[in-house]
Parts: C-alpha cells; sequence; structure tokens
C-alpha cells in the first residue's frame, strides 16, 4: 500500500517538476498580487476634483469653499460660472462634485441660524459618491462648529479605538486575505487537471489496470500538492511581512496546520471538478470560473458577508475561503486560538472530506 | 474563404459536441452574475454590535433603544459587565463594541462631560470608520433630541448640505457593480476559450495537420477567434438581459454603440488569448497564464478598487489593461448615457491594444510553426 503510494507521489511531483512555467506562475502570482495590492489598494479617498460655483462671492462664501479647497479631500479643478456646465464635467470624468454657493450666502450667514448649499455628485460609483457626500457634510458640519465655544455645547465626549490594526492600514486586511484567494485559486486550479489529464491522453486506464486503488490514486496525487500550496504559502506570507511588514501577532505553527485543512479543502474541489470533467479543457474551465470570482467576492475579502441578503450568506456557507480568510487574519492581526476558530476548521474539515468523497465515489463508478 | 468557412463550421461542431462547454461558457457566467450580484450590492449594513451599558439608568436604556432601531448596526449582544467589549470583538461575534460609562446620566446632569467608547475591531478599516460613524450619527440624533425642545445651540450657523446625486441618485451598489461583473465574466470566458483552442490542437497534433492543408495562417486565426467572437457576444446579450431584468441595471447609453464597442473590446481578450496559447506549451500552462493576467486585468480594472486613487506608478499600468477601458465604457454608457464624444479615448485604448494583440499573435503563431 506505502509503496504504491510512494509511486504515486513519485509520479505526480515528476508532472510537477517538468512544468517550471507552471511553477513560476504559482510563486510569480502571489508577488505580484501582493505588491499590486499592497500598492494600489488605498480606501482613502482624497483630492476628489470638484468645481466650484460661486454665485455669491462674498468673503464669507470665500472662506466657505476655502474649508473645502484646503481640505486633503477635495481639489479644485474647475471654476465654472454656470451649473449646466457640470454635466459635460461628469460625462469626461473631468471632476466627481460640484459645490454650488447660492447668491447672498453670506449674508445669511451672518442673519440666519441655518444656510444651505448645494452639492452636486457624480452618483454613478455609488462608494464614491457617498464619500464625497459624507465628506462634504463632515466639512460644513465642523466649519459650522469652529465657532468658539461650540464644542462645550456638546454634553458628552465619544471616544474611538480602534483594535487590531491601529493604524487602519488597508494592506495588513488585504494582505492575509490574498494569501487565502491565491490558495484556493492555485489549489483548485492544480489539481482539476491531474485527473482528467490522464482521463483525456488515456494513462487512466492503464493506471485503473494496476494494481493501485482508487483511494490510493487519489491520496497520491493529492499530496504532492499539498506540499506545492504549503510552500507557496509560506511564501506569499513571509514577503508580505517583507514589503509590507504586515504583523505577525499569534501562532505560526498554528496558522500553518489549520492551513494544511484549508489546503485539503481546496484540493477537494480541484479532485472534485477533475472527477465530474470528462476534459482538460472543460475541468479548467470549470476550476477557473467556479473559484476565481466567488473567493474574491463572497469569502468576505472585500465585501462583508454580514450585509449580504440571507439567502447570499447561505450561500458563503459553501465558500472555503470564507472560513480560511477568518483564520488567518484571526491568527495573524487578533492572534487568535484554535478555541476561537474551531468552528471555521471544523466546517474547512467537513467541506473538504465531502468534496473527496464526491470526488472517489465517482471516480469508483467511472472506473468499474 | 472557402477553408475560413470550413473552419468556423468544425469549430462551432467541436462546441456543440462537448455539451459542458456550453454550460460553462453560458450558463455559469448567468448563474454567477446573479448570485454574485446579490453579494456586492449591500452597503456596509447589519454591522454586528455589543452594546455594554454600565450605567443602566433611564437615559443610557433610552439611548440604547436608539441603537436597536437601525438597521446599520445589529446589536446582538447586550451586556453590563464592561470586559465584554473585548471578549465579543476578539471571539469575532461583533466588529462594534459601545461602551456607556457609569454614571452616565448623572455626570451629564452635572456637565462633567462622560465619555461613550465605540471599539471597533480594525482589521478592514473601512468597516471600523464606517461602523464608529453610524455610532457618532446616532449619537448626533440622540443629542438633538435630548436638548429640551430639540433646540440646536443658537449661538451657531449651521450650514446643510443638500446633496443631489446624480445618474445614481439612490447610490445602488448594484448599478455600478453589475456591469463589471458582466464585463469581467466575459473577459474570463474569452479569454480561456481561445487561449485553449489552440494549445488543444498542438498538444493532441492535429495544428501541425491543420498547417499541412492549404489554409493560411490568417484563415486559421480568424477561423478560430470568430466563432469565440460569436460565444462572446452572445454570452454579452445573455448576461445584459439577465442584468436589465433582476437588477433592472439602467441602461442610459445607446445599445447599439455599447454592441459595436464590445465587438472591438472582443478582439482584446480574444487576441490576448490568442497571444496566451503561443507561449504556452500545455494545456496546463496556458491555464495558468490566463489566471495570472486575468487577475492582473481584474485588480487594475477599477472594478472595485477606484483608479483614481492609485499611487501613479501603479495608475500607468492600468493604461495595458484592456479591461480598465472596457469598465469604465460600459460604466459610463449604461449610467450617464455616454456617447462617443465622451468615450472616445478609451475607444481609441481599446482599437489599439485590439490591433496590437492580434497582430503580435499572429506574427508569434506564425513564427511558431513556420
Amino acid at each position: 500500500m506505502i509503496r504504491r503510494l510512494f509511486a504515486i507521489i513519485h509520479k505526480e511531483i515528476n508532472h510537477i517538476l517538468r512544468d517550471p512555467k507552471t511553477l513560476m506562475v504559482l510563486f510569480l502570482m502571489p508577488a505580484t498580487m501582493v505588491v499590486l495590492f499592497g500598492f494600489a489598494l488605498n480606501m482613502d479617498i482624497t483630492h476628489i476634483p470638484v468645481a466650484v460655483i460661486d454665485h455669491d462671492n462674498t468673503p464669507e462664501s470665500r472662506a466657505f469653499i476655502r474649508a473645502f479647497t484646503g481640505s486633503k479631500y477635495f481639489t479644485a479643478a474647475y471654476r465654472i460660472d454656470d451649473v449646466s456646465e457640470v454635466e459635460n464635467l461628469f460625462k469626461n470624468r473631468s471632476i466627481k462634485a460640484a459645490i454650488v454657493i447660492p447668491n447672498g450666502f453670506g449674508k445669511d450667514f451672518t442673519t440666519r441660524p441655518e444656510v444651505d448649499y448645494q452639492l452636486l455628485v457624480d452618483g454613478s460609483d455609488p462608494t464614491y459618491g457617498q464619500a464625497v457626500t459624507n465628506y462634504a457634510s463632515a466639512i460644513a458640519t465642523s466649519y459650522s462648529l469652529s465657532n468658539p465655544g461650540a464644542a462645550r455645547l456638546v454634553p458628552i465626549e465619544i471616544r474611538d479605538v480602534f483594535l487590531y490594526n491601529p493604524d487602519l492600514k488597508g494592506s495588513n486586511f488585504i494582505t492575509p486575505g490574498l494569501v487565502a484567494v491565491i490558495l484556493m485559486m492555485a489549489c483548485a486550479l492544480l489539481t482539476s487537471i491531474t485527473i482528467a489529464r490522464e482521463k483525456e491522453t488515456g494513462t487512466m486506464d492503464v493506471l485503473t489496470v494496476s494494481p493501485v486503488r482508487p483511494i490510493e490514486i487519489m491520496v497520491g496525487k493529492v499530496i504532492p500538492y499539498v506540499g506545492v500550496s504549503l510552500i507557496d504559502a509560506v511564501f506569499i506570507i513571509v514577503f508580505a511581512k517583507l514589503v509590507f511588514n504586515i504583523p505577525l501577532r499569534g501562532d505560526l505553527v498554528l496558522l500553518l496546520g489549520l492551513s494544511v485543512v484549508y489546503v485539503y479543502c481546496a484540493l477537494g474541489i480541484g479532485l472534485f471538478i477533475s472527477s465530474i470533467a470528462k476534459t482538460q479543457q472543460v475541468a479548467m474551465m470549470a476550476a477557473l470560473v467556479a473559484t476565481i470570482m466567488p473567493s474574491i467576492l463572497l469569502s468576505g475579502f472585500m465585501f462583508p458577508i454580514f450585509s449580504m441578503p440571507a439567502p447570499i450568506r447561505i450561500i458563503t456557507y459553501l465558500v472555503p475561503a470564507k472560513y480560511y480568510l477568518e483564520i488567518i487574519r484571526g491568527i495573524l492581526l487578533k492572534s487568535s486560538t484554535f478555541g476561537i476558530l474551531q468552528n471555521q476548521v471544523l466546517f474547512l474539515a467537513i467541506l473538504g472530506t465531502a468534496f473527496i468523497v464526491i470526488a472517489s465515489l465517482r471516480f469508483k463508478t467511472r472506473v468499474n | 474563404m472557402k477553408a475560413l468557412k470550413y473552419i468556423i463550421k468544425k469549430e462551432f461542431i467541436q462546441l456543440r459536441r462537448t455539451r459542458s462547454m456550453i454550460g460553462i461558457a453560458l450558463v455559469m457566467p448567468i448563474v454567477q452574475l446573479v448570485i454574485l450580484g446579490f453579494a456586492v450590492s449591500g452597503d456596509v449594513i447589519h454591522v454586528p454590535t455589543a452594546l455594554i451599558d454600565l450605567d443602566n439608568s433611564p437615559m443610557s436604556r433610552t439611548l440604547a433603544n436608539k441603537f436597536d432601531n437601525t438597521r446599520y448596526l445589529e446589536i446582538k449582544f447586550h451586556s453590563r459587565d464592561h470586559r465584554d467589549s473585548d471578549r465579543y470583538l476578539e471571539e469575532n461575534k461583533a466588529i462594534i463594541a459601545i461602551t456607556i460609562p457609569h454614571d452616565f446620566e448623572r455626570d451629564i446632569a452635572r456637565g462633567k462631560r462622560p465619555a461613550i467608547m465605540i471599539k471597533a475591531d480594525a482589521q478592514n478599516t473601512n468597516i471600523a470608520l464606517t461602523g464608529s460613524g453610524y455610532v457618532r450619527r446616532i449619537l448626533q440624533s440622540w443629542l438633538t433630541s435630548l436638548s429640551p425642545g430639540g433646540e440646536i445651540p443658537i449661538a451657531l450657523h449651521t450650514i446643510n448640505t443638500e446633496s443631489r446625486v446624480w445618474y445614481n441618485p439612490e447610490l445602488k451598489q448594484t448599478w455600478f457593480m453589475v456591469p463589471g461583473i458582466l464585463v469581467l465574466l466575459v473577459t474570463i470566458i474569452t479569454m480561456l476559450l481561445t487561449g485553449f483552442a489552440i494549445v488543444r490542437e498542438r498538444e493532441m497534433g492535429t495544428l501541425e495537420q491543420l498547417m499541412v492543408t492549404p489554409i493560411t495562417r490568417t484563415e486559421l486565426i480568424l477561423g478560430k477567434t470568430i466563432p469565440f467572437a460569436v460565444l462572446g457576444m452572445v454570452d454579452m446579450m445573455l448576461a445584459l438581459f439577465v442584468a436589465k431584468i433582476i437588477y433592472q441595471i439602467p441602461i442610459a447609453g445607446s445599445l447599439f454603440l455599447f454592441l459595436g464597442l464590445s465587438l472591438i473590446y472582443l478582439f482584446c481578450t480574444l487576441g490576448l488569448g490568442i497571444l496566451v496559447s503561443t507561449v504556452a506549451r500545455t494545456q496546463q500552462q496556458a491555464l495558468f497564464l490566463d489566471w495570472y493576467i486575468l487577475v492582473f486585468c481584474i485588480i487594475m480594472s477599477g472594478f472595485f478598487l477606484p483608479l483614481e486613487n492609485m499611487p501613479k506608478l501603479i495608475y500607468y499600468l492600468t493604461y495595458i489593461d484592456p479591461v480598465r477601458y472596457f469598465m469604465t465604457i460600459v460604466r459610463e454608457l449604461f449610467l450617464k448615457g455616454s456617447g462617443m464624444s465622451a468615450l472616445w479615448e478609451p475607444t481609441v485604448a481599446l482599437v489599439i491594444l485590439a490591433v496590437i494583440l492580434m497582430t503580435s499573435a499572429i506574427i508569434r503563431l506564425n513564427k511558431r510553426l513556420g
């Protein structure tokens, strides 16, 4: 049994080593992603280009506009006279918002308790549009509160404490997430081909008439990829540590141990797809299409799961990346212990086993 | 030209024969579009929150009630123990923990300005900031209701921001994200299909057979791309139809212009696919190269990371990403109803990229075979 298993493992390792281009992508990919994401990801929206339309043109209105353009959030890209010009500027993507100060603003500001100004927002990108609106009202409020003595009128104090990521660095959140997303795709892609390839080239028949049992083929095919994937995982974490100095607060041995469970689950998905698909092409397409978007969008990598509608939240239980994201972020950023993460581990183990069992069942019936 | 017809016919027969391929190329993108559209639809709402009320006075209870009645926060835990604020965050049960201090009501009455503490799990900075912003907003509205008559101190001149949002007045995420998902799905499918089409023939040895026939290379390439261009267009229209029905995506611009620009775009993705297949020796290599290029293109496309925020150096990299231009075109055309006058820049970029990608694919294929 052990000897036959080793034979299969040996054969698969040869397959992997013989294809340096694939191996290269396996390591180049995470490195590129970490660098691109680390630099490209900048959650702070600043220097929003705006058009200023000042119908009032008094010292008061100019001071108010300076409160906007003097902040890091807004840059006055255009000063125009007429609101009708705004549409063209929006369509050419030259500005994201326009500040319109009505006639009489200065007079009203000194005599009335409340004055209005208008903010025209390009809402086509809702995140951006929301940010623009929030920044503008924050600036307007704090401008009106800058009146000395106003602070004393507020009877309470509000204190924010940001735990686990006090500098609010986006890369601390994204880089561990990348490990989860990349590993998922790498594992599923790698294993999705292994069985389909043997079927297509006809070597599967040779394997099945040999004394090797189906379960041995499965296990023998999985073990080398577990190795490759774990090396990949360690590589990503070390690389991210070196380039972006992400914190490694928790127990790294625990992380490595739990990564094995995740890799097992991801490989299970690949095997499952491989056992269904007739040709390599179908297997690969299915593996890529099935993992690339869901592990980015349904895992909580960028979009919070708790805000999704209930049916979608149920679907996310089938996305292994969701559990691993909680594990790796927990260990790296919050130094979570096994006790806190046991549910996630349990789900991963169940999912992985389910996929592998279904795959070997399908494989057996095929062979007979 | 006759030869071209035969190649196209052959590809269609091959496509039809692999039923599962049709499933993957047509059904899977649609299913994903439906599911993923809902997944990204949300603003940050229902943030899991723990409320620790150490005061337990009538005033603190009214305040606690305020937090209960909002869809932005979901109060999952009420507690009287100050240690709970850390515990819930640590165990991943809450993202925000609000603590109302001891003697809250008394201190307010005495003018001692008690401090309300908002603890946030800041792993995801965006959620942490948004969540604490929600808490502040609720506190502010509570303060306004607190002062007798709800008056705002008169010494102040408040300036109201009267904002008018154009193109997407309710700031619906789906209107922005679903067209983006549509672009990505069509990109993934068309690039993979062409990439494999040629490598497969090479791996099987049938490519050499094709080369000894009187078919010219251009005919071969066109014969390999046209069927997938057709499939890509079908995919695009199907996905658009579904997006329109399920998500009520507005299409303010011209549908014909959209289809025309889609066709140009498809030549970019198909060209990329063929280029990959001239580099790859095996289908596996094609797959991994495709994967690399796709992920790069998705990140750089502005799909979920706004391009405007990127540092200059990274921003220049986005210029070589065809997905970026088409993403802009589709979103602007759908939401703003932009026409060619506003979209000529990305269109020209797409044409240039399509020409470069297709010609280099043909040149490389010639070299490999010649």
